[in-house]
């Protein structure tokens, strides 16, 4: 019989490896032998200073910057698909690859960076391995960019018709994000007021929104869901087209508030229950069928790249990384902080929002007492999955202090979807806007070919239609399997997730190649690099390989068309990559 | 004697570490206002090369911004001149830039 595991077991365990991680295999290893930080080694904050683009930060601001940047809903979502193996499988992914892979890449690109004089991973990636590989870079950004969309869009949708409470406050909380860029930037309140304000009507929205449902029409035959999918869609062309005062700014300023509330929340209620047994298995099966992949026996070795990105590691992160974090370090020992540290505290996200609530609220009787009434948790669709298991999770914590139980279960309940939304709406605007630079970056060549065509795809209307067209296209269509119907993005996830962790072997490799070719480090430092960066390369192959071939053929044509295509590309590509890594390695040893 | 001692060093680190904390609670606080930001100053950037284009296009082919403007402006772009410079080498290299500030939350 399996002895029970308490929560604050888990929290234990995942503090020690953390720490232990921090310590000796990031501090002792990464940082001393293998990059080897030096305190009086300028970085180009220091180096290039210009009040501008480079400026020292604080390391804590820094830090603030860099994991704003980086968390939102991907943590969330992977872990929630990912607990139909139990808790322990997705545990250890988020722990090993966060560990040995997440935070290796997330620091590496960073230092590289840095050492590069603040240039990005794309072009370290240039520098060590050739134009063809920045050019790879660029598809990989703009096919995950395209599968973000698809997949969010869908999300959001599913949510928004689920939980008609927070779709009214989601309508709500637009329009005061305009109010509040306007009064900062056309009337001039000081930002103080301007906040308090924001938060007093984000505030009293919340409550409406709690008494208020908002339906846009009959949810039968998924009617709603294929309104709120067009609705997106007209959402995102104007968030991403419109100044980034008028929405972007002031809603990502709240937003802040909201994510910051989220984490705490997470913390004081895994605190709250600590002394709680988990409910739901620690393992179910090495391969259970997964509705996502077509209900297909899906093997936790090599899917589990396909499910889990963010909490584990993520290859957006080595862009952030190489971005403004690079240009504002101050010090080289304090990259460890920002670029380590902020990736292991999305990993304990992801332990704490998901996994652990979702182990607390497994059994029929608490899906009861909300009013659910599936045998468990793992019926639900996976974004109820986490609201439930967060809403119980607070629900139980707060009960012990006085509060209400079923309030605040529902309080609870509904700030998590909300949060949710939030960050997916975040998203999928910030989504097309990057998709929409990548695109008339990789289209450059055009200009010289035929200029009409280029000043018409180029236009930022015509580049972000493009890309809301194609993602709309994926998320809108219901996905039969096996005479279930389910929302689009748990089959476009899988091939998001895939591609992401491709950008993630990609920026891997070129950390590999950088610590090999440039910082000349051999030997048994080397191949603590390599091998999780060919560990990663193999899984995630071999993992997109056996969906394309088990699953995707399974998918509706649309689906086929749409997320297989890219992922094939994805596959093509990564393959020629290989070629390039093996070119590059070879003209490292012979320049030796 | 050795109790005081002992005792002196947990109430050092314990100092040590609440420093740490406050400055880390501060630092966040101060990171959410100037991520806030950052997305405007982005697009402030540009306004600022589309000006730098105005005054100095002439440069790079584009009709001159009229003389006298040109001239009673020159002297104060001796920063800007050379932070142009360097955004000129970073010119194919903003993507990174982009995910950076305006987050990815993913």
């Amino acid at each position: 019989m399996v002895p029970s595991t308490y929560v604050i077991e888990l929290i234990v365990i995942v503090l020690v490896i953390y720490t232990v991680a921090y310590m000796f295999y990031g501090r002792k290893v990464l940082q001393e032998k293998i990059v080897r930080a030096r305190t009086n080694s300028p970085t180009p904050a220091i180096e290039k200073f210009d009040g501008v683009d480079y400026v020292p930060a604080n390391k804590y601001v820094l830090f603030g910057h860099h994991f704003a940047s980086i968390a939102g809903a991907g943590p969330i979502v992977g872990p929630a698909i990912a607990m139909a193996y139990g808790w322990a499988l997705p545990l250890l992914w988020v722990l090993f690859g966060n560990v040995f892979i997440g935070t290796v890449h997330d620091y590496l690109a960073l230092m590289a960076s840095v050492r590069h004089g603040g240039i990005s991973i794309m072009s370290v990636s240039e520098s060590v391995m050739g134009r063809r590989a920045r050019y790879i870079f660029l598809a990989y950004t703009f096919m995950a960019l395209l599968l973000v969309y698809a997949a969010f869009a869908s999300i959001a949708a599913l949510l928004l018709v689920s939980s008609p409470s927070a779709a009214t406050l989601s309508i709500l909380y637009m329009p005061i994000a305009l109010f509040m860029g306007i009064m900062m930037y056309r009337i001039g309140i000081d930002t103080r007021i301007a906040t308090i304000i924001t938060l007093a009507l984000v505030a009293g929205a919340f409550y409406y929104s709690y008494y208020t449902p908002f339906h846009i029409g009959p949810a039968e035959n998924w009617n709603a869901y294929h309104k709120w999918v067009i609705v997106l869609g007209i959402y995102s062309i104007l968030a991403a087209s419109l100044p980034v005062w008028y929405l972007l700014q002031p809603r990502d300023y709240t937003n802040s508030y909201i994510l910051f509330a989220f984490v705490g929340l997470s913390v004081i209620g895994g605190l709250l229950v600590a002394d709680k047994i988990l409910v739901g298995p620690a393992y179910t099966s090495f391969a259970p069928k997964i509705a996502g992949f077509a209900n297909q026996p899906t093997p936790f070795w090599p899917a589990i790249p396909l499910i889990i990105a963010c909490g584990s590691l993520s290859g957006f992160h080595s862009l952030v990384s190489s971005g403004t974090t690079s240009k504002q370090l101050a010090n080289e020992l304090e990259g460890l902080f920002v670029g380590y540290g902020a990736m292991l505290t999305e990993g304990a996200l992801s332990t704490l929002a998901v996994i652990i609530p979702i182990s607390l609220a497994w059994d029929a009787s608490v899906l009861k007492e909300a009013n659910i009434f599936e045998e468990n948790i793992l019926e639900l669709s996976p974004v109820k999955r986490f609201a439930v298991g967060y809403g119980y999770m607070l629900g139980v914590g707060l009960s012990r202090i006085g509060i209400d139980y079923a309030a605040a279960f529902k309080v609870f309940n509904l700030f998590a979807v909300i949060s949710l939304i939030l960050f997916v709406m975040t998203t999928l605007d910030t989504a097309t806007r990057l998709a929409r630079f990548a695109f008339q970056e990789m289209i450059d060549w055009m200009e010289r070919v035929s200029r009409p065509l280029y000043t018409v795809l180029a236009n930022k209307w015509v580049a972000s239609l493009i890309v809301v067209l194609i993602g709309s296209a994926m998320a809108y269509p219901i996905v039969d399997i096996e005479g279930q119907q389910v929302a689009a993005f748990r089959v476009v996830w899988p091939a998001f997730a895939g591609v992401n962790q491709m950008l993630a072997a990609l920026a891997l490799l070129t950390s590999a190649l950088w610590v090999y070719a440039v910082l000349r480090i051999r030997g048994t430092y080397s191949w603590l690099i390599l091998i999780p960066a060919m560990f990663l390369w193999v899984t995630v192959t071999v993992g997109l390989a056996w969906w394309l071939v088990v699953v995707a053929t399974k998918l509706p044509l649309v689906q086929q068309v749409g997320a297989g295509s890219i992922a094939l590309i994805s596959l093509i590509l990564n393959l020629i990559l290989i070629v390039l890594f093996s070119k590059g390695l070879s003209r490292a040893r012979a320049s030796l | 004697m050795i109790v005081g001692k002992i005792l002196r060093e947990i109430a050092g680190s314990l100092k040590g570490m609440a420093r740490e904390l406050s400055l880390f609670i501060f630092g966040m606080g101060q990171a959410m206002r100037e991520h806030s930001v950052e997305a405007l100053q982005l697009q402030y950037l540009e306004m600022e090369n589309t000006f730098l284009t105005i005054v100095m296009g002439g440069l790079v082919g584009m009709p001159f911004a009229p003389l006298a403007l040109s001239m009673e402006l020159a002297p104060l772009l001796k920063e800007e001149i050379a932070i142009m410079e360097r955004r000129h080498a970073l010119g194919g290299d903003l993507i990174s830039d982009y995910f950076s500030s305006m987050g990815g939350d993913w």
